[in-house]
């Protein structure tokens, strides 16, 4: 499988999961294990340049696809966008949490800037929704759901 | 609990994985895995082989067609995704109770991922699309290594966690009718504890209007029995009645009568009693939305 645009290759056994691969395999320890079971979105990585939660899903099933995990998102050591302004708007406090809300919320950047129109002039609801598979237990929504929103208005080349 | 160990093979083609399913007895098949994987790791189900059907070409469309009479329909492979299925402009055009449905299964990165054939063959019976499928009377066909049959909606879920299916067979078709023209007006409520958490209660309805009168009513429930159900003597209170002057009492009688034919089971999220009473304010309010749908 492609990890971070780096092809890599491993032997593992068909019951590890993605999470675990991600994790004890290829050491990369941003996503994490909360729930191990689909209900709090902190081991959510892009699968396909879609967000999924990989606590759920077996290692093997990712054989050819595309993975990014937060270590993905910055390049090169520079804070992206989303990330900078998670700093910005005092969007996490233990960080337990940030790896999937940065992952899932730079999917819901992209969307966002990508539409047209925000459903019933909703901006609010739908990152509401769109976000309701992180869960943030040191209740960080309102910071998290401001960076979404300032991290919209910037273009690319900023 | 760690996951007992098993060997995974991805067939090509849907003959293979028949064959491999026949093979091996203690073989079931993976989709999107969010109902499955969560009951491997509570060692909740014994599987010694997993077929993952997800590299099998076809399984993932959604199309229009035609029934015998002619009357459009639209067909989706058991992998569609419910993320698909929110987001699918044919589904929202021709079948709009479907993406409704699909809109409010858990939240999206699960979305993303679990299927609509999984989430039917898992067959909880409280899950959101049973009552749908219901309400719609769609059509499953499923095939084994040498047989397809098709099974209506209501002959499909047989109990919690159980369907018609043969342990060797694959749903492969979910057929469910067209209902934007003519008026016809749709609705699905649920409750669940909690935003995206699994549904207590489900009531889904169908109405069709001609003139200024009902001429067909569907109501189905999930959650309030060992598998989903209709509620006909509730949906004849509604045949026939105005539904611009009469319909408000109707909707009041047959949401008590619904509330009346339901066996809820308590448990820690809630009592019977509260359940039942949901049941009815659930379909009240399902019935004047779908009334109102009719335009």
């Amino acid at each position: 499988m492609r990890v971070n645009e780096v092809e890599r290759t491993l032997e593992v056994e068909s019951r590890d999961t993605l999470l675990d691969v991600l994790r004890d395999g290829l050491g990369l320890t941003g996503a994490k294990k909360g729930c191990d079971e689909a209900v709090c979105g902190s081991c959510a990585i892009l699968f396909d340049n879609t967000p999924i939660c990989s606590c759920t899903m077996f290692a093997v099933e990712a054989s050819g696809h595309n993975i990014t995990t937060i270590e993905g998102v910055s390049e090169k050591g520079k804070l992206s966008i989303l990330q900078s302004k998670f700093v910005e708007h005092d969007a996490l406090q233990c960080g337990f949490c940030t790896s999937g809300q940065i992952v899932v919320g730079t999917s819901v950047v992209s969307a966002l800037r990508a539409q047209d129109a925000v459903p019933n002039n909703d901006l609010d609801g739908m990152i509401s929704e769109e976000m309701s598979g992180n869960l943030c237990r040191c209740g960080c929504y309102n910071g998290i759901a401001d960076a979404i929103k300032d991290a919209m208005k910037v273009s690319d080349e900023d | 609990m760690a996951i007992r160990q098993f060997d995974y093979f991805a067939p090509d083609t849907l003959q293979d994985a028949l064959r491999l399913l026949s093979e091996y007895k203690k073989s079931k098949v993976l989709a999107g895995g969010q109902s499955i994987i969560p009951l491997m790791k509570l060692n909740l189900v014994e599987v010694d082989h997993i077929i993952d059907l997800k590299g099998i070409l076809g399984l993932s469309s959604i199309k229009t067609t035609r029934d015998h009479r002619g009357r459009k329909e639209i067909s989706l492979g058991p992998l569609v995704t419910h993320s698909k299925i929110q987001n699918s402009e044919i589904i929202g055009e021709y079948c709009p109770l479907l993406s409704e449905t699909a809109r409010g299964i858990g939240h999206p990165l699960v979305r993303n991922r679990g299927t609509i054939g999984g989430s039917i063959c898992h067959a909880d019976p409280a899950a959101d699309y049973c009552a749908a499928l219901l309400a719609l009377g769609a059509r499953l066909k499923a095939q084994s290594s040498n047989a397809e049959r098709t099974f209506g909606a209501e002959e499909f879920f047989l109990g919690p966690f159980s369907t018609a299916l043969a342990r060797e067979e694959i749903l492969t078709e979910i057929i469910v009718p067209e209902i934007s023209s003519g008026r016809i007006g749709y609705s699905i409520k649920k409750m669940s504890m909690g935003h995206g958490s699994f549904p207590l209660v489900v009531v889904s309805t169908l109405i069709k209007v001609s003139g200024s009168s009902c001429d067909n009513a569907r109501i189905a429930l999930a959650g309030v029995a060992d598998k989903p159900f209709r509620v006909p003597i509730a949906e004849n209170e509604l045949i026939g009645k105005d539904v611009s002057l009469e319909a408000k009492e109707s909707v009041l009688d047959a949401a008590k009568i619904v509330s009346m034919s339901c066996s809820p089971q308590p448990d820690l999220d809630a009592s019977a009693d509260y359940k039942r009473r949901m049941v009815e304010v659930l379909t009240r309010r399902a019935l004047f939305e779908s009334i109102e749908r009719c335009g």
